[in-house]
């Protein structure tokens, strides 16, 4: 008997059979491939793209600077008799190519200035370009694209893991 | 002896905090070695003797064929460099055992330019481990079938994880001259940074 | 032979052995390995392995970083499952310090973890497949993968490196929406595997191409030190998430599949099935998550006790081990990773010890090494 079944196997090919219906009951289904270019991808709340710095908010601590594990941060803080009215640094250099995305400085930042945009886009055709200061920071080329009209329709990333976010949070 | 040289390492700086652990695998070891096996103490709770170097072979040897312990697995075997002690170079095993669940590590200190047996008739998976120490950390295995660099190409001078080698590599202090060589482009001042971002600009 | 006078007929049949270079840069090495097959007419005599083209100096870059700083570095060890990478290390440096990890944080980074497992287990699945000739499983694998990714993006914020936990617990918590959302890709997904299976463990040219192939014995296999599926495979009980418990693990009920004769397909049915625990390991950490707190007690500037440790987790490719010394400071003195790829990669000698040259790709492909965490 156990002969038998073992021929019966032999010639008519079950398993092949049971595999090659899996692939044709996909013939007829929707696809999921997306093609990038062409269909932009849905991006989430908590995406990480390029650094972005809020100057109007940033004390010049130099927190993130040291938290930073590719030192690819620099801060120039105010002279001293400004710091005293005015802490917004003098120059803020974010150097993208060497960033890791892994948002040490946005947990270090006691004031939430610091955080990532949904800009993800990094291919330039020459590696200086990834140097950005203060003027050239992802979001301030959009704002100056849509001439300041539409601040409030560009996404800002949450500060949630900022201390002083918990403690709005917690009053 | 040996308790003579750990007290030396203690007082050079380096020192283990924490309590010393008795499993059996450590009595059983302090009974039959004596004087050649030394506690230490660890911070996590984990069983870790010192052993002179010259009994290691047999210590080791006895750990994996005793019926009753049985560290037949290998888990891992590296050494560590320590450049201010008079004992250079610290080799670590540590065993585990399948049937029983239970881990040991093992230590041995070596001075500098000493060398060890090596335990690849004893666990064949310390072939490349020895290898790699070796590679990045220059220690002698004798007895190894095949003592060569493993991680690094063989012409590389230099052994990268002892503590004076530089991070950057033998010629870290001409790339650092190099004015935009330093391996982060960051600008140092204002007047740098300026330039680098205009001609980032024109690039584009 | 040399002193002999060959007649010609002999000099024509003489055989003598082959010496043939396979990559460094193969397709079915999964990245830059190089193996120096010494051939007897199609069968393998020996086999040395070139490795290191990848070498990065990480446990180097390590000692010149902070703690913390040091954590995002070693994602980039074995690049398909970060976040039990990150696991392995955060986890040694809690131990370490002695940090209690609040409930609900050892939760969800087994929620993770296995989802990373998953993940990495799925790519392999597809490029074995593919290596042996079975084209179509490839999109299949991925397409599961990408909804892990997806799930990933939402929770971490990234596709492929995470940095995924900060010492002493998790960052956040998840997201709205989040755990409806990895339930419906649990449901569906025990049924995808069955999809899987029926186009492969069936099908007869897989069995002949991966039954018998690549043996390594239960001996040989603990004393060259193998570790994960690949040690599983041979039949022994080894486990890291059983044997040396860690993280929230012994809260939960699981099994560990085990093979009988150490080839090729052992292997294979071995990852299929723990694929399946660890759905089931998600479902139950999604049903008992507890309330509470996010990150123990860390300090800011986190000063470490002088001291050594080693912690070891059950990564996706075996036993993913870090051996940290600490000398007090705020910076690693010494960071040891004991790579499974690495070790693993040794008893590639034995199992392709007279075997055919095709069959090389299909037990490389079984062993699924990552040459990031072999060269580190």
């Amino acid at each position: 008997m156990e002969k038998i079944k073992n021929f019966i196997k032999m010639i008519t090919f079950p398993e092949l059979i049971k595999g090659l219906s899996v692939t044709t009951k996909y013939l007829f289904k929707k696809k999921v491939t997306e093609e990038y270019p062409d269909f932009k991808p849905h991006i989430p709340y908590r995406a990480k793209g390029k650094l972005h710095v809020q100057i109007d908010t940033c004390i010049s601590c130099r927190l993130c600077e040291k938290a930073c594990p590719e030192w690819c941060i620099k801060v120039f803080p105010p002279p001293k008799e400004q710091m005293k009215t005015d802490k917004r640094p003098q120059e803020f250099y974010i150097n993208q190519e060497h960033c890791l995305h892994c948002s040490l400085c946005v947990d270090a930042c006691p004031t939430g200035s610091i955080h990532h945009s949904y800009e993800f886009e990094l291919v330039v055709t020459n590696f200086k370009e990834l140097l950005f200061n203060k003027e050239t920071l992802p979001y301030n080329q959009l704002l100056k694209q849509y001439k300041w009209n539409y601040i409030e329709n560009v996404p800002v990333r949450p500060r949630t893991t900022t201390p002083l976010e918990q403690k709005e949070n917690t009053k | 002896m040996v308790e003579e040289n750990i007290t030396e390492q203690k007082n050079k700086g380096w020192k283990a905090t924490g309590e010393e652990v008795l499993t059996e695998a450590v009595s059983k070891l302090k009974e039959k070695f004596g004087e050649f096996v030394v506690l230490c103490p660890n911070p996590a709770k984990e069983a870790t003797v010192f052993v002179k170097k010259e009994k290691i072979f047999e210590v080791l040897e006895y750990l994996k064929t005793e019926p009753s312990l049985r560290f037949d697995y290998l888990s891992d075997l590296t050494a560590v460099h320590f450049p201010d002690n008079e004992f250079q170079i610290v080799v670590v095993y540590h065993l585990f055992s399948i049937e029983k669940k239970d881990s040991l590590r093992v230590k041995v200190e070596l001075k500098e330019g000493e060398s060890i047996k090596s335990v690849v008739s004893i666990w064949p998976a310390a072939n490349w481990m020895e290898r790699e120490a070796f590679d990045l950390l220059g220690v002698q295995f004798d007895g190894h079938p095949n003592l060569k660099r493993i991680l690094l190409p063989d012409e590389w001078e230099g052994h990268p994880l002892r503590k004076e080698y530089p991070l950057g590599g033998p010629q870290e202090n001409e790339i650092r001259a190099n004015k935009y060589g330093k391996p982060f482009l960051l600008p140092e001042d204002l007047e740098e940074a300026k330039k680098i971002i205009e001609e980032g600009r024109n690039a584009e | 032979m040399q002193n002999e006078k060959p007649s010609h007929l002999k000099e024509l049949v003489e055989t003598r052995e082959f010496e043939l270079n396979m990559g460094p840069q193969h397709p079915a090495t999964h990245g830059v390995y190089r193996a120096i097959l010494t051939l007897d007419g199609e069968r393998i005599q020996k086999l040395n392995s070139v490795v290191g083209y990848l070498h990065r100096g990480i446990e180097k870059w390590a000692e010149y970083r902070t703690w913390q700083q040091a954590t995002p570095i070693f994602d980039r060890l074995d690049y398909l499952s970060a976040v039990i990478n990150c696991h392995g290390y955060v986890g040694a440096v809690e131990k370490l310090l002695q940090v209690e990890i609040p409930k609900k944080a050892e939760y969800m980074r087994v929620i993770c973890d296995e989802l990373q497992r998953i993940a990495s287990h799925l790519l392999w699945f597809g490029t074995h497949a593919l290596d042996i000739g079975a084209m179509s499983v490839l999109f299949y694998g991925v397409r599961e993968r990408e909804a892990i990714i997806d799930l990933f993006e939402a929770h971490f914020g990234q596709r492929l490196l995470y940095n995924a936990y900060p010492i002493g617990g998790v960052r956040l918590d998840f997201p709205k929406g989040w755990i409806q959302a990895c339930r419906k890709f649990l449901n569906t997904f025990n049924s995808r595997i069955d999809e899987y299976e029926a186009l492969l463990t069936e099908n007869r040219i897989w069995k002949q191409r991966t039954i018998g192939v690549g043996v390594i014995s239960k001996e040989d296999a603990i004393a060259y030190g193998l570790s994960g599926p690949t040690l599983r495979g041979s039949g022994v009980y080894f486990d890291v998430r059983k044997s040396i418990p860690y993280s929230a693990y012994p809260d939960f009920d699981f099994e560990i599949p085990l093979g009988k004769n150490g080839d090729v397909y052992d292997r294979y049915l071995c990852r299929i099935r723990e694929m399946r625990q660890s759905v089931r390991i998600i479902n139950q950490a999604l049903d008992g998550m507890p309330e509470g707190e996010l990150k123990g007690k860390v300090p800011k500037i986190i000063r470490s006790p002088q001291g050594e440790v080693y912690f070891t987790v059950e990564g996706s490719k075996g036993q993913l081990g870090f051996y940290i010394v600490s000398d007090g400071k705020d910076k690693p003195f010494r960071v040891h990773i004991k790579s499974p790829s690495f070790i693993n990669l040794q008893g590639l000698d034995v199992m392709s010890k007279n075997q055919l040259i095709a069959d090389m790709v299909a037990i490389i492909g079984s062993i699924d090494i990552v040459l990031g965490e072999v060269d580190r």
